[in-house]
């Protein structure tokens, strides 16, 4: 072959062939025998070495005939058929896919169960830290004041007896009508902590933080622990850290309940 | 009795406890490869039985002789089988008036052909010189003239085409000289 054609061949495999020489191409395949067989070893080549694709071959070879009517014979269809039998009992091997199965089990139990650990842990660490800073027994007390004080004492004898849907009611009720609207705040927002309505604890609290009250700056503490009960413990520790920096109600306390947080 | 035709009679033999062990050796890694290129489990299996009846029939028909071991030869059947699949559905845009259904047995005994025309054009391009070797698989593998200059240090593109046409005659010669060519090429 000369080395014009081999480009041309080469050129036409790849593809590159304008369109108007790639018609005159084909007309010589079909026309060319010796060309054409030049063309065959040349696109078998191509496309066997090439690791992306296969040369396909075509039926009407004589060996591929030969081979097609042996592939009919009775010894090769029980083999066969013993192929489909052993590849199925193979391919669906109870101890192996058991064996498999037992370790996934085993790997997701050991993960369930550390992820229990973790969750359990921190959550009994932090309704512990909660139960220890919260101090409910250094909360004010209603008792020796004046107008409201059956009210509101009443209500803290409740909220000291843990019936914290009871004492909400009152300390409600008595919001809007008392002198010690910080305390009442203070309380409402932590009955509703301890009954696990968060999302009120923390309204609550924000608007003792955002009033002109004296115990404003104490929503920053009672937030900040309301955030450890919910395990929102890195919410909690931006409003330790501010509690600390700026001194304010319980800075001390807010300190250490950071190191233990961290 | 080497070996490798003791796999191959007990394939004929339809011996299963043998071909119990042939799976137990090399399925896996049939499937691995597989599942590698976008393959899966089904595909494998079906791979697997394929390559086996491959085995079977050519040693029926011809008594052939594997060179290699029997697990390394099984695996480079199962390899170009499934390049094959992979390659099908490009054949048939370019052969779209055959739309016969597909026979099992048709691509079983195509395939034979295709791994033995595959088997002589492989062990040719061993037989030629170093530096051919080299060209030519990078020729092959559709690198183009340019890199091939640069990786080689030759001038121009020009003196990379007449290496790579020298090197494909020698190949061409290697593979027309083989006894094996005019059964893979004859109608």
């Amino acid at each position: 072959m000369t080395m014009e054609d081999d480009i041309l061949i080469d050129n036409y495999l790849k593809g590159l062939l304008p369109k108007g020489e790639e018609q005159s191409f084909l007309e010589r395949l079909a026309s060319d025998t010796d060309f054409n067989e030049k063309f065959n070893l040349e696109k078998q080549l191509f496309d066997a070495l090439d690791e992306n694709s296969w040369s396909f071959s075509e039926l009407d070879n004589s060996d591929v005939k030969e081979y097609k009517k042996l592939l009919e014979d009775d010894d090769l269809q029980n083999l066969k058929k013993t192929l489909t039998q052993v590849n199925s009992e193979f391919n669906s091997e109870p101890q192996i896919d058991n064996r498999r199965l037992f370790y996934y089990l085993a790997a997701a139990s050991i993960i369930i169960f550390l992820g229990f650990q973790f969750f359990f842990n921190q959550n009994v660490s932090n309704q512990d830290l909660y139960n220890d800073y919260v101090a409910l027994n250094d909360l004010p007390s209603f008792v020796s004041r004046s107008d409201d004080k059956d009210e509101l004492a009443k209500a803290q004898s409740l909220f000291e007896n843990k019936k914290y849907k009871e004492a909400l009611v009152v300390f409600k009720s008595q919001l809007n009508s008392t002198e010690s609207k910080g305390s009442v705040l203070i309380y409402k927002g932590i009955a509703q902590t301890e009954l696990g309505n968060y999302n009120e604890a923390e309204k609550t609290f924000n608007i003792l933080i955002n009033s002109d009250l004296l115990d404003a700056e104490k929503g920053y503490w009672y937030k900040a622990l309301l955030f450890i009960k919910a395990n929102r413990v890195e919410d909690a520790k931006q409003i330790l850290d501010k509690i600390v920096s700026n001194g304010w109600f319980k800075s001390d306390k807010a300190e250490e309940l950071l190191k233990e947080l961290n | 009795m080497t070996d490798n035709s003791f796999y191959l009679s007990a394939l004929l033999n339809n011996d299963s406890k043998t071909i119990k062990a042939i799976y137990e050796a090399n399925f896996y890694k049939v499937k691995s490869f597989v599942i590698k290129n976008s393959g899966q489990q089904q595909d494998a299996e079906d791979v697997f039985q394929k390559a086996l009846l491959q085995l079977a029939v050519r040693y029926k028909k011809e008594k052939f002789v594997i060179k290699t071991s029997f697990e390394a030869y099984l695996f480079t059947v199962c390899k170009n089988l499934w390049r094959r699949e992979l390659n099908k559905s490009k054949n048939k845009v370019t052969k779209d008036s055959l739309t016969e259904l597909p026979d099992d047995n048709d691509d079983i005994a195509l395939a034979v052909l295709e791994q033995k025309r595959w088997e002589l054009f492989t062990e040719s391009l061993e037989l030629i010189s170093d530096n051919c070797k080299q060209i030519l698989k990078l020729y092959f593998a559709k690198t183009s003239y340019a890199d091939m200059m640069m990786k080689f240090k030759y001038n121009s593109e020009t003196v990379v085409r007449q290496r790579v046409f020298k090197c494909k005659n020698k190949l061409k010669e290697l593979v027309k000289k083989d006894n094996r060519f005019k059964a893979l090429t004859v109608l």
